[in-house]
């Protein structure tokens, strides 16, 4: 495995607007080791998401360097890049993205859907996952009749089902009540105590404790701002080990 | 967990499917009905220019391998309509000795059993051999009977079947009692058509032939009437054009002397270019019809297909997310549409059929059935559904999961 499961090296994404081009991220360099819990910072509009997108593959930069898990991926090449998706990077959205009318289970199993697996292996595989995120009780139940926390566990066990080389979250306790936020990051200290790596994108500093490295984003520049658990204090949520 | 359980490949995909069907009933349903609506139409005409084809080949069939018809213009004005005489049959067996004539004349008289009056064809004993026609039972009226003049007949098919009549009974002409010796084997109710309004070309369901020297009663025909031929009937030889000896009749009856008014020759081509000029009405006529259908139901179709593929754009974003390509996406949308086209396809198909068959056995509609009837607007309809869903489709492989995840 690289030393690294991401670098990003001056990375630029720009977008055309009618008032003319907007440089969303300038210029950002991040690199995530492997194990590492990596959070992302900002306010509204300072290209958090934007780097999201890049770090889970989902877009490409405009200029810049992204390797992703030694493989360059900087490239126009969306073969590798749907093939990476595939295999490598977990996803999870802040508003879920659950099949409302499929179970919980199925929608696990979901992660399995563009993957040449044997039923069997994807069934057990999906229930590991459930069970890790404490939602055997709900398997058969229809991901609308979930409460948002279960919810999002769920599209956590989605993400993990697979054994990602990288979790991306996108302000996953963005919908979520105090409870449900508890939970859900507890959840997410623990796949990272397992050795997940993991970066996610929030906008509530509260939830700092969580990480092993915290990084701002601003005016679309990364700032690193401090090492392991150097926020503990700032915690809004309780924090249990 | 159930027996549900698809990780990959055609039933997963059968799955997704299903499953966002059950998520857009409404949207689903009007589709459905369109593209059935469409089916049924093209069903219905692919069956009437199927018959109309039939009759094509009916029409050839009836009037008799290289035999054509001459005989006053009937059922169109003409200022002189010719007056077709015995002597002018002679004349032409003069002229032509290699070919085979025979000559009918026409009357309607009242018959015991019909509710209305009937028609009666006088014949010579050559009609059967110039037209082809097989006897089911019997023989023809032959030489004997007209020599003897004897109160003989041959009857249709479908009149015998329709009064019971078989051979050695009788059918009643006013009152006349004529013994049927031969039923014919030829539906002769079926092949008429186009220019062939003409009965006795034809020749009716309920046909009667007499021997044309039969003495008839006055009330049949009018004394002037009595040497008057209605249609001569000439078969050329095998190795002979029929064009060249409908130029030689044409030539022999512009000769000035015999001062012959309006003439019409059918030929079996000429038959053809009237039913090919009905199928091509009927082609353009319900064609449009059928065309306008189908294009409404693939348009409805492609307009579901764009607000569906808008409604689920997260979907499509999370579908990215775990690796699905572009063209896994496209592929989702033509499937879904080509499988919402092709059962409305099947349903139409059924109904088409069940509308024919009930049209063609209550009502006796001239319709053809056959494989093509179903399987042309079954297929149609399910590559009009890949047609149409092809550019939503393309639309929704074309957004990029962060543009997709950016609509969650």
């Amino acid at each position: 495995m690289a030393p690294f499961v991401l670098e990003m090296k001056d990375v630029w994404k720009s977008f055309s607007s009618p008032a003319g081009q907007v440089d969303v991220l300038r210029g950002v360099s991040l690199s995530v080791g492997v194990g590492e819990f990596v959070m992302v910072t900002g306010p509204s509009g300072s290209g958090k998401s934007t780097l999201l997108n890049l770090v889970a593959l989902l877009d490409r930069p405009s200029r810049g360097r992204v390797v992703f898990d030694g493989v360059d991926v900087t490239g126009d090449d969306e073969t590798l890049l749907s093939d990476l998706r595939k295999h490598k990077v977990g996803t999870v959205f802040q508003r879920f993205c659950l099949l409302p009318r499929r179970s919980a289970l199925e929608n696990v199993l979901f992660r399995f859907r563009y993957l040449e697996m044997a039923p069997a292996e994807a069934l057990s595989r999906s229930r590991a996952a459930l069970a890790e995120v404490g939602l055997e009780y709900a398997a058969d139940r229809p991901a609308r009749l979930l409460s948002a926390g279960e919810m999002q566990r769920v599209a956590i066990a989605r993400a993990v089902a697979l054994r990602p080389v990288l979790l991306v979250a996108d302000e996953p306790t963005g919908n979520l009540d105090k409870a449900a936020t508890l939970e859900v990051m507890k959840c997410l200290q623990r796949l990272n105590g397992e050795g997940l790596t993991i970066l996610m994108v929030t906008h509530n500093e509260g939830l700092l404790p969580f990480a092993s490295r915290h990084t701002v984003c601003g005016s679309g520049i990364l700032t690193e701002v401090s090492g392991h658990m150097m926020m503990a204090g700032t915690c809004d949520v309780e924090k249990k080990d | 967990m159930k027996s549900k359980v698809f990780t990959h490949g055609a039933k997963a995909l059968l799955q997704d499917l299903w499953e966002s069907m059950r998520s857009e009933p409404g949207r689903v349903g009007l589709s459905f009905l369109a593209v059935t609506l469409g089916t049924v139409a093209l069903v219905a005409l692919l069956s009437v220019l199927g018959n109309l084809s039939d009759r094509a080949r009916q029409v050839v069939d009836a009037l008799g391998a290289n035999v054509f018809a001459v005989g006053p213009v009937f059922g169109r004005s003409s200022e002189r309509p010719a007056d077709l005489r015995a002597h002018h049959v002679a004349l032409l067996r003069a002229a032509l000795p290699d070919c085979e004539i025979s000559a009918i004349r026409r009357t309607t008289v009242p018959m015991g059993g019909v509710d209305d009056w009937t028609q009666v064809t006088l014949v010579d004993e050559h009609l059967a051999a110039v037209r082809g026609w097989r006897l089911e039972r019997g023989r023809f009226l032959d030489r004997a009977d007209l020599v003897d003049r004897q109160r003989n007949a041959v009857i249709s098919r479908d009149l015998s079947s329709k009064l019971r009549i078989t051979l050695g009974n009788s059918v009643v002409l006013d009152q006349i009692p004529f013994t049927v010796v031969g039923i014919l084997g030829v539906d002769m109710g079926s092949a008429k058509v186009g220019t062939g309004d003409d009965p006795g070309l034809w020749g009716t369901a309920a046909g009667i032939y007499i021997p044309v020297t039969t003495p008839v009663e006055r009330s049949w025909m009018p004394f002037s009437e009595i040497s008057r031929v209605h249609q001569i009937f000439v078969k050329a030889p095998p190795a002979v054009e029929i064009s060249s000896v409908v130029a030689a009749v044409q030539r022999l009856f512009r000769d000035p002397s015999l001062a012959m008014g309006d003439l019409e020759y059918v030929t079996p081509e000429s038959m053809l270019v009237q039913v090919r000029r009905i199928q091509n009405t009927v082609r353009v006529a319900g064609g449009s019809v059928a065309f306008l259908c189908l294009v409404l139901g693939g348009t409805t179709l492609m307009s579901l297909m764009v607000a569906n593929v808008r409604d689920r754009i997260p979907e499509i974003g999370l579908r990215r997310a775990l690796g699905a390509t572009g063209k896994d996406i496209a592929m989702m949308f033509v499937v879904e549409a080509c499988l919402v086209t092709g059962a409305a396809a099947f349903v139409g198909s059924a109904v088409g059929v069940t509308v024919l068959w009930i049209a063609r056995s209550q009502f006796d509609a001239p319709l053809s059935m056959s494989l093509s009837v179903v399987l042309v607007p079954f297929l149609v309809s399910i590559l009009l559904g890949g047609v149409f869903a092809y550019w939503p489709a393309r639309q929704a492989a074309g957004i990029t999961p962060a543009e997709a995840l950016r609509n969650e």
